[in-house]
C-alpha cells in the first residue's frame, strides 16, 4: 500500500500551479463552507450524539486516522496525509462499514450522521475548520479519498433505500451542492474559483449527486435539497473512481455503437458497480447482430473473446447476457439483450464468435430463446423430446416423478 | 471397382476413452471421419436450476460435483463470486490455504489427465505412476478436509478447516518428490518415439481459431496466446508469486501435453513460495454474516481452473439464494472445437484429440 | 528407439521400488480424523433446533420432536431422526451447523448394501454408529457458545 502511495505522491509537486490554484479554491471552499459550518458542525454533533457504539467507534476511528478532520483550525498546518494512509483507510473503511450496517438497520439518522462523519474524515475540506493556509495536496489523496467517498456514497445510498427519506434527501441535496460549489450559500468573496482545474471531478460529483438524488427520490423522499452540507461534499467526488477508468470507455462504447449501428441501438448503458464497474450495455435485439460485428472489428474495442453467454429469466422478460473481453486491449465489457417471454428471439452471434454456438443451444434448451441465424439450433442438455424449458422460473415438469 | 460407403459409428456414451458418459456420432468414410456430432447431456443434473433453490453455502458441495477432478477450483469460483458481490474480506491465512489447495489441485488434475491420456493412447504404466503420485495429494486433502474428491472445503469468507498439525510439512515434502517424478515422467514418455508419432501435429489449430472458439487453458495457450487468468486478472493472491505461463507454438496435442506438464512445475514453484510466506497464525474465517444475503446486483467472476477459464455469473435479488447462477464451464466451451478438429482425421486420432482437449464430463453437462 | 529404451529404464527401476497399493478389503483403511463418514447421532444432546435439516442441501434429514417428558424442563426432545443415505452426499454441513454437536461425523464409510431400503437409517441406528467418532468437529466455523456448555 505504502509503495503505491509513493508512486502517487510526486504529481502534486510538479503540478505546482495547480496546487496554488487549488489552495485558493480550497480556502474559498473552506470559507464558503463557513456559512454552512453550522450545518456541518451540527452534522458532527449528530454524529457524536448518535454515538451508539458503532457510530462512536467509526467516528473515533475516522478521527484518529485523520487528525485533520478535527475541528481545530490548524493554521498553516501542513497535513502529512500520505503518511497516514493505511490506518486512515482502515478507519474510514470501518466507519463506512459501520455506516452501512447502521443504515441497513434503519437507523436512518445515525447512518446519515455517520456517513457525514466518514465523509468528513475523507475530505477535510468539508470541515467546519477554516484551516487557513493549509496546504491541501488534494490530488495526492485521491485513492484514499476515493475509498472514503465511495464508502460514504454507498452508505448514503443504503440510507436512502432504508427509508431514511429525509436524511437521504438532505444528503443528496448536499451532494449536489458539493458537486457544484457555486450553489453554496456562502458568498466566498474575492475567492478565485479555479473551476477548470476541478472540472472532471466536479462533473463526477454532479453525476454522483444526481444518482444519489435519484436514489433518494426512489426511496420516496421528495428530493428535498435541504443542503445538509458537508456530508455531501466528499460523497460527491465519490464517483471519480468509477468513471475515471471506465466511464469514458462506456461513453465511447455507446458513441461507437450509436455511430456504427444506429442511434437507437442502445437501450441502456451503465457501469456495473458490483462487478468492478464493468461497462454494461443493453442492446436492442434488432441491432444485436450488427452490433456484435462492430464490437469485434472496431479498433477501439476489438472484443475478440466471448467469455460467457448466460440466459436469465427475469420474469417480466428474458435476457441474454454476454461477457466479452478484448485480448488486445484487455478490457471487459458486458452486453445484454432483452427479449419478451412469449416469443423470445435474439439474433444468433455464432457467425461472429463460435463460442456462442453451444451456449446458445444451451439457452435455447433451458430457457427457450430462439436464435435466428444459428447454424444448428437444437436441444443440447435435455432429451430432444423434452417438454418445456427447465430454467424458466415457472417451469413445471410434466412428469414430476422424473 | 471398389465401392465405398459411409458408415455411421456411435462412440459412447459408455466408452472408456470419453472419460465419462459422453457420446460422439461420427460419420466415417473408411477410416476417415467426415462428420462428428458430439451428444451430451447424459450427466446433466441441472445444477444451475438446483442452485436457485439453495443457499450459497449449500451450493458449494454441488460445485464439487461439476468438475470432480478439480473440486477445489470450483469451490473457489463460487465463493469468490459471492465474496466479491458481498464485499467480504478474506483473512490472510485463508487466502494462503486456498491458494495452496488450488495449486495442489492443479497438479492432481493434470496428473489425472496425463495418466488417462497416455492410457487412451495405449500406454499402461504412466497411468499407474500418475495415480500413485496423485494419491499423495488426495490423501493430503483427505487429511485437510475429510474427503478425497468432493472437498466442500471453502466457505464464503474463508475456509472450513485450518491446516492440521504437520500438514504443511507434508506438502513441503511432497514438492521435491513431485519434481523428481516429473523428470521421470519426461524420461518415460516425452521422448518416446511411438508417443511422439501419435500426437505431434495432431489436432492443430491456430491462435485465431482458438480465440474464435473461446478456448481457454492449455487449449488456448498451446497456440501461443498468453492468457492465464492467474496473471492476466489476478485473483486470490496470485499476484504475489512468481511463476511463468508456459506457451506453445504449433497448437497441436504435443504442445498441450508439454504445457500441462510444465504447469505442474510452475504450480510447484508457486507452492514453494506460498509455503515460505505462509503466515503464522491468524483466522481462517473472515467476518461473514451467518445468513449470506448477497446484495442486489450481478457479477461475473472467473478464475483459471486446470481446464481453463471457469466462471460464475450470479444474478442476485438480495436474497440468500441466487436468482440465477450460471457457470462458465471450460470443458463445455473447449469441447466445441472438437467437431471441427475431427473432420478429416482418422478414427484413432479421435481419441488422441478428444483426450488432448481434457474434458471432464461432469463439467460439460453441469 | 532411444526414447523407448530410456522409458524402459524407468519402468525397470520402478520394479524394485516398494509397493504403494492398499490391501484394502483385507486390511481396513485408516482414515484421518477429519474424514467425513456416516454420521453418529446423540439424542441426548439434540435440542431439536432443526438447523441440520434446514441446511442439508439434499433434504435427506427428517426429524420430529416431542415435548420434554420431564415437566420441569422446557423445550423439546428428539423423537425420530432419520437420514436417507441414498441421497446424503456427506457434505458435512449438518455437523457444521449443529450447535450442540448432537450430529457428528464418524470415520466409518462402508455403506454398501443389496437393498436401497437398507440405506434409510433411523435414530437408533445412527446412535449405535458410535465407533471412530470424529474428534475435531469444527475448526473454523464461528459458532455460538452452546458448544462448550453442552459438554
Ligand atoms: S452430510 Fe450433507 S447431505 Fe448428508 S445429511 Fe448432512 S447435510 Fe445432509
Ligand atoms: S442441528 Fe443438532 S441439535 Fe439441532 S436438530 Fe439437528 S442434530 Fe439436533
Amino acid at each position: 500500500m505504502s509503495d503505491e502511495r509513493k508512486d502517487v505522491t510526486p504529481p502534486p509537486g510538479d503540478a505546482g500551479e495547480d496546487v496554488t490554484e487549488e489552495k485558493h479554491s480550497e480556502k474559498t471552499a473552506a470559507e464558503s463552507s463557513a456559512a454552512s459550518a453550522g450545518a456541518s458542525a451540527a452534522g458532527a454533533d449528530a454524529e457524536e450524539q448518535a454515538a451508539k457504539e458503532k457510530a462512536a467507534q467509526a467516528g473515533g476511528a475516522a478521527e484518529a486516522g485523520e487528525p485533520a478532520a478535527d475541528a481545530a483550525p490548524a493554521e498553516g498546518a501542513e497535513r502529512p496525509r500520505r503518511v497516514e494512509t493505511p490506518e486512515e483507510k482502515e478507519a474510514r473503511r470501518a466507519a463506512a462499514r459501520a455506516a452501512r450496517d447502521a443504515a441497513k438497520a434503519q437507523a436512518a439518522k445515525e447512518a446519515a450522521a455517520q456517513a457525514g462523519g466518514a465523509a468528513e474524515a475523507g475530505e477535510p475540506a468539508a470541515d467546519a475548520a477554516p484551516a487557513e493556509g493549509a496546504e491541501r495536496p488534494r490530488r495526492v489523496e485521491t485513492p484514499e479519498e476515493k475509498e472514503a467517498r465511495r464508502a460514504a456514497a454507498r452508505a448514503a445510498r443504503d440510507a436512502a433505500k432504508a427509508q431514511a427519506a429525509k436524511e437521504a434527501a438532505a444528503q443528496a441535496g448536499g451532494a449536489s451542492e458539493a458537486g457544484e460549489p457555486a450553489a453554496d450559500a456562502a458568498p466566498a468573496e474575492g475567492a478565485e474559483r479555479p473551476r477548470r482545474v476541478e472540472t472532471p471531478e466536479e462533473k463526477e460529483a454532479r453525476r454522483a449527486a444526481a444518482r444519489a438524488a435519484r436514489d433518494a427520490a426512489k426511496a420516496g423522499a421528495g428530493g428535498g435539497a435541504a443542503g445538509a452540507a458537508p456530508a455531501a461534499k466528499p460523497e460527491a467526488p465519490a464517483a471519480p473512481k468509477e468513471p475515471s477508468p471506465n466511464q469514458p470507455l462506456l461513453d465511447r462504447l455507446v458513441a461507437i455503437i450509436g455511430e456504427r449501428v444506429g442511434a437507437d441501438a442502445v437501450e441502456e448503458a451503465f457501469l456495473n458497480e458490483r462487478d468492478a464497474d464493468v461497462p454494461t450495455v443493453i442492446v436492442k435485439p434488432a441491432h444485436w447482430r450488427q452490433t456484435a460485428e462492430v464490437l469485434r472489428e472496431h479498433p477501439e474495442l476489438k472484443l475478440d473473446y466471448l467469455r460467457n453467454v448466460s440466459g436469465v429469466d427475469q420474469e417480466t422478460h428474458l435476457e441474454v447476457v454476454y461477457h466479452l473481453i478484448s485480448f488486445v486491449l484487455k478490457q471487459n465489457y458486458c452486453f445484454k439483450v432483452k427479449t419478451d417471454r412469449e416469443t423470445p428471439s435474439v439474433p444468433s452471434i455464432t457467425p461472429v464468435w463460435e463460442t456462442a454456438n453451444w451456449n446458445e443451444r444451451e439457452i435455447f434448451d433451458l430457457l427457450g430463446v430462439d436464435f435466428p441465424g444459428h447454424p444448428d439450433l437444437r436441444r443440447i442438455m435435455m432429451p430432444d423430446d423434452w417438454v418445456g424449458h427447465p430454467l424458466r422460473k415457472d417451469y413445471q415438469p410434466i412428469d414430476p416423478e422424473v | 471397382m471398389i465401392r465405398t460407403e459411409e458408415l455411421l459409428l456411435n462412440v459412447g456414451p459408455q466408452h472408456p476413452s470419453t472419460h465419462g458418459v459422453f457420446r460422439i456420432v461420427v460419420k466415417l468414410d473408411g477410416e476417415i471421419i467426415i462428420e462428428a456430432d458430439p451428444v451430451m447431456g447424459y450427466l446433466h443434473r441441472g445444477t444451475e436450476k438446483l442452485a436457485e433453490e439453495l443457499t450459497y453455502t449449500q451450493i458449494i458441495p454441488y460445485t464439487d460435483r461439476m468438475d470432480y477432478v478439480s473440486a477445489m477450483t470450483n469451490n473457489y469460483v463460487l465463493v469468490n463470486a459471492v465474496e466479491k458481490l458481498m464485499q467480504i474480506e478474506i483473512p490472510e491465512r485463508a487466502q494462503f490455504l486456498r491458494l495452496i489447495v488450488m495449486e495442489l489441485q492443479r497438479i492432481a488434475s493434470h496428473l489425472v489427465w496425463w495418466g488417462t491420456y497416455l492410457l487412451d493412447i495405449g500406454a499402461m504404466s504412466p497411468f499407474l505412476f500418475a495415480f500413485r503420485d496423485r494419491e499423495i495429494i488426495i490423501n493430503l486433502f483427505n487429511e485437510l478436509c475429510g474427503a478425497r474428491l468432493t472437498y466442500n472445503y471453502m466457505r464464503v469468507g474463508g475456509v472450513k478447516w485450518d491446516a492440521p498439525d504437520g500438514w504443511l510439512d507434508k506438502v513441503r515434502d511432497f514438492l521435491p518428490y513431485m519434481r523428481k517424478k516429473l523428470d521421470e515422467y519426461d524420461t518415460l514418455v516425452s521422448g518416446n518415439e511411438i508417443f511422439l508419432a501419435r500426437i505431434k501435429g495432431v489436432g492443430a489449430y491456430d491462435a485465431d481459431t482458438a480465440i474464435q472458439y473461446g478456448l481457454s487453458g492449455a487449449n488456448l495457450r498451446c497456440t501461443g496466446v498468453d492468457w492465464d487468468l492467474r496473471k492476466a486478472q489476478p485473483y486470490c493472491i496470485y499476484d504475489r508469486f512468481e511463476f511463468d505461463v508456459p506457451l506453445g507454438r504449433s497448437g497441436d496435442c504435443y504442445d498441450r501435453y508439454l504445457i500441462r506438464l510444465e504447469e505442474i512445475r510452475q504450480s510447484i514453484r508457486i507452492l514453494e513460495q506460498a509455503l515460505e510466506q505462509f503466515p503464522e497464525g491468524g483466522e481462517t474465517m473472515g467476518k461473514a454474516p451467518r445468513v449470506l444475503r448477497a446484495p442486489e446486483g450481478e457479477i461475473y467472476s472467473a478464475i483459471e481452473s486446470p481446464r481453463g477459464e471457469i466462471g460464475c455469473y450470479i444474478v442476485s435479488r438480495g436474497k440468500d439464494k441466487p436468482y440465477r447462477l450460471k457457470f462458465r464451464r471450460p470443458s463445455f466451451v473447449n469441447l466445441q472445437i472438437l467437431p471441427k478438429l475431427l473432420v478429416g482425421e482418422t478414427m484413432t486420432n479421435l481419441i488422441t484429440i478428444l483426450g488432448g482437449i481434457d474434458i471432464v464430463v461432469g463439467e460439460v453437462d453441469c | 528407439m532411444k526414447g523407448i529404451f530410456k522409458g524402459m529404464g524407468v519402468t525397470f527401476k520402478n520394479m524394485t521400488s516398494p509397493k504403494v497399493t492398499y490391501a484394502y478389503p483385507d486390511v481396513p483403511l485408516e482414515m484421518p480424523d477429519r474424514f467425513r463418514g456416516i454420521q453418529h447421532f446423540d439424542p441426548d444432546k439434540c435440542i431439536v433446533c432443526n438447523l441440520c435439516a434446514k441446511v442439508c442441501p439434499t433434504d435427506c434429514i427428517t426429524l420430529t420432536g416431542k415435548p420434554n417428558p420431564d415437566p420441569e424442563k422446557r423445550g423439546k426432545v428428539i423423537d425420530t431422526y432419520d437420514i436417507n443415505f441414498e441421497i446424503c452426499i456427506l457434505c458435512d454441513l449438518c455437523t457444521e451447523v449443529c450447535p450442540t454437536e448432537a450430529i457428528v461425523m464418524t470415520n466409518n464409510f462402508e455403506l454398501a448394501s443389496y437393498s436401497r431400503d437398507d440405506l434409510f437409517k433411523d435414530k437408533e441406528w445412527l446412535t449405535d454408529n458410535n465407533t471412530n467418532v470424529r474428534q475435531e468437529n469444527n475448526s473454523a466455523m464461528p459458532k455460538g457458545g452452546a458448544k462448550k456448555s453442552a459438554e
